[in-house]
């Protein structure tokens, strides 16, 4: 029998909790890092919205990059769809699908990567390794490949609701990568077992199943990897050519296995995993320097995705563009991390997670009509256009009764993307339902929350509300305030103007934080000083057992708030201020309703 | 702190530094977060050129006392809300449980002794530096844990000589 010590380490390793993956870790560390650091930079109004775009700048060499090469086509014939994935359980692999509801493709830095949970099942069971997905042009089947285990590769279909499985192709000749030509005729794939790994294509139906052989004394290797071009002309997929030690080319031959040539011609670089951009101009492949983008008719190679764009040493590879053409994905991993599919947005300087998976396809969904799904009628609020997502709160107008609103404005009656629109501040002095005087716009009204009402205090005593705008990051929000004035209707950003020089915050339009993280919290109160109302921001960096606590009077009158006085403290962390549920003694509105009372709370 | 040592770190010692904190806390969230935040000021600290002698003790100490804020499980359940993915449900087991309740019946100090000393396999040498005490506190709280979690555990005596020699590692 073991010691008690022996048991009590026993029993305790078998109790400890585990962490939920260790999926980005070391991403996460790294992004946690870099917001600690524009913390501190910022000082004690270190806004929020500063802090989530502190990663940005990693990327903006890699959006450059994909900026200055051709662009897929711009008007879509076809829609992004579901995304299907293959996710690991233990030894297994099943196919999930995340539906476009699930996706969100608007995300700044620091989004997470969805998970099983905002998935459907879509097929695999016990130890089955279903995997390779591929998406019919029309969206409503789905090819894979199907291990038992180790064995080797099946070809199978299912409908993209998990109904109907069937094996249209068996295992014997381990079956790997199927594309779906355009016309989902034909699903061609790599077949290993055949002696000279030819292409393999088939019926959907399991018949006509035939081999490509390419008998050009240039191709060596298997065949693998193909991907069908979008006008049905070619296929191009990846071997190594027979001179030598060469490594892996790109190859493009027509489907019936004439007209081969060899694409990349670099013996010295292995070029693997090609897919086609959705409008058939070019061609993403994996290399060792990332994921590449050449011409179709061949050409020189421009890096998309660098090695390690995360900066935490996992590769991209499975290229793949939304059928939009507006996303390129891919999947990033390492060894012994979870794998996760990261998107590049068409012009955007930002790769940020979308979903789990360490292999994924994009379902098609062709157009039938309006792409844009119009947004829910809005009343125009007597602003003369539409606008949605709005979101308001009463506010009082020398001890009358108004409204404020937050919305954005329509585009061609659609309503764009929060990050994409124009969001404005509006307000209602009469009470009559319509806006009498607007602001903005508000330039930083992040996914997925957006800009919001997030209180109605009356700061200075003069009975008229002032007006606070969030808008929501990772670790809390970033505020603006605003001053109301009824005759004539008006509403000003409120200016920080700091006449005596004490540098504690920077002039200009006066935004806080409202966040309470570990180790720094920051916030807003109001306060009465000798000779009146202060308006106090604050900011509290925690180091057990104590609290670093700065603090900034303003006195606000109208649309100017003076820096009156700047203060550092150090106090024990039960002490220093928090943000809380209310903004002097005015509720929160929106989401920041939900922001605990962090004086109160134990 | 480089990289590849990040990155075996993480691998080797982040599960059970997170397993220990949970124990202490009963709260796997939040013990995460704070193992992450006590990694990330470790981080830091190697940037600005100090050394940190042993990582693993310092992270345990720093998320020890970082996982003391009453903000912390506040912070969590806001961020829960739209941007932390899910953990996996944990499978609950009898085992698991028990042990999980007979440490929360302890004092929180000794419960953070005998969880570094059991799970972290830390020394009480080096609990005690890490704690700013005196080794035979430690040594006092652990036999005071040891006696209890055995007791509620049923654990029975045996051959037990590791008592007197493996604590004074």
């Amino acid at each position: 029998m073991p010691s008690i010590d022996d048991q009590l380490r026993t029993r305790m390793r078998e109790a400890a909790p585990r962490p939920a993956g260790a999926g980005d870790l070391v991403q996460r560390l790294g992004a946690r890092k870099r917001r600690r650091a524009s913390l501190r930079r910022a000082g004690t109004v270190g806004l929020v919205v500063v802090v989530l775009f502190g990663t940005a700048g990693v990327f903006l060499a890699l959006g450059r990059a994909f900026n200055t090469g051709r662009t897929p086509a711009e008007t879509p014939t076809v829609r992004n769809g579901a995304l299907v994935v293959s996710i690991a359980n233990e030894d297994s692999y099943w196919l999930y699908v995340l539906p476009p509801g699930k996706q969100d493709l608007s995300s700044p830095d620091g989004a997470a990567a969805a998970n099983q949970e905002a998935m459907q099942h879509l097929i695999g069971r016990g130890a089955d390794r279903d995997v390779q997905p591929a998406v019919s042009p029309d969206g409503t089947t789905v090819a894979f490949v199907h291990h038992d285990l180790n064995g080797p590769g099946s070809l199978w279909l299912v409908n993209i609701d998990g109904s109907d499985p069937r094996q249209i192709v068996g295992s014997s000749i381990d079956i790997a990568s199927p594309t779906w030509s355009p016309d989902g005729a034909w699903i061609a794939f790599s077949a290993s077992r055949v002696e000279t790994t030819p292409l393999g294509v088939v019926r959907p139906d399991g018949t006509d199943l035939h081999y490509i052989l390419f008998r050009s004394p240039g191709i060596e290797g298997p065949s693998m990897t193909p991907a069908w071009s979008p006008d049905g002309s070619s296929i191009v997929f990846s071997s190594a050519p027979s001179s030598g030690d060469a490594l892996a080319d790109l190859w493009l031959a027509s489907p019936d296995g004439t007209g081969l040539r060899d694409l990349t011609q670099t013996p010295t670089v292995d070029e693997t995993d090609p897919t086609w951009s959705p409008d058939g101009t070019s061609i993403a492949f994996v290399t060792a320097d990332g994921i590449e983008r050449i011409p179709a008719e061949g050409g020189s190679a421009q890096v998309l995705v660098p090695t390690s764009p995360t900066g935490d040493g996992r590769v991209p590879t499975s290229p793949a563009w939304s059928p939009d053409g507006a996303y390129l994905t891919f999947v990033l991993q390492a060894p012994l991390l979870a794998a996760t599919v990261y998107v590049l947005p068409t012009g955007s300087s930002d790769v940020f997670p979308l979903a789990q998976g360490f292999g994924f396809a994009w379902q098609p969904v062709p157009a039938t009509g309006r792409a844009a799904t119009p947004s829910p009628t809005q009343a125009d609020l007597g602003l003369g256009y539409p606008v949605c997502r709005v979101s308001s709160m009463p506010i009082t107008i020398a001890a009358s009764s108004g409204t404020a609103y937050v919305f954005t404005k329509e585009i061609n009656e659609t309503c764009p993307k929060a990050s994409d629109g124009t969001n404005l501040v509006g307000v209602d002095v009469t009470g009559d339902g319509n806006i009498d005087a607007t602001s903005g716009p508000l330039p930083d009204c992040f996914s997925p929350v957006r800009c919001e009402a997030f209180a109605a205090p009356d700061v200075n005593g003069d009975g008229t509300s002032e007006i606070a705008i969030s808008t929501a990051g990772a670790d809390g929000y970033g505020v603006w305030l605003f001053a109301v004035s009824a005759s004539p209707p008006a509403l000003e950003p409120i200016t920080v103007v700091d006449p005596q020089g004490l540098g504690s915050i920077p002039p200009g339009p006066l935004r806080f934080g409202w966040a309470d993280v570990v180790g720094h919290a920051e916030g807003a109160r109001c306060g009465t000083s000798a000779d009146g109302g202060t308006f106090t921001l604050f900011g509290v960096d925690k180091l057990d057992p104590n609290a670093d606590v700065q603090l900034t009077d303003l006195r606000i009158a109208g649309a100017t708030a003076t820096v009156v006085g700047a203060s550092h403290e150090r106090v024990p962390i039960a002490e220093a201020p928090a943000p809380g549920s209310e903004l002097c003694g005015a509720p929160l509105h929106g989401s920041a309703a939900n922001f605990p009372d962090a004086a109160v709370a134990k | 702190m480089d990289e590849v040592e990040l990155r075996e770190f993480l691998r080797e010692r982040y599960p059970r530094l997170v397993g220990a904190v949970a124990l202490v806390t009963g709260d796997a969230a939040s013990a995460e977060d704070a193992v992450q935040e006590a990694i990330v000021r470790a981080w830091e600290r190697t940037e600005r050129g100090e050394q940190i002698v042993a990582l693993d003790r310092w992270v345990a100490a720093v998320a020890m006392n970082l996982s003391r804020s009453r903000l912390r499980r506040l912070r969590v359940e806001r961020l829960a809300r739209p941007r932390l993915v899910a953990a996996p449900p944990v499978q609950p087991s009898g085992d698991r449980i028990d042990v999980a309740r007979a440490l929360a019946d302890l004092p929180r100090r000794q419960r953070e002794v005998a969880v570094l000393r059991y799970l972290v396999d830390l020394s009480t040498e080096e609990i005690a530096k890490q704690m700013h005490t005196s080794e035979g506190t430690v040594k006092s709280q652990l036999s005071k844990a040891r006696a209890h979690l055995a007791e509620t555990l049923s654990l029975v005596e045996d051959n037990d000589e590791e008592n007197s020699h493996a604590e004074h590692r």
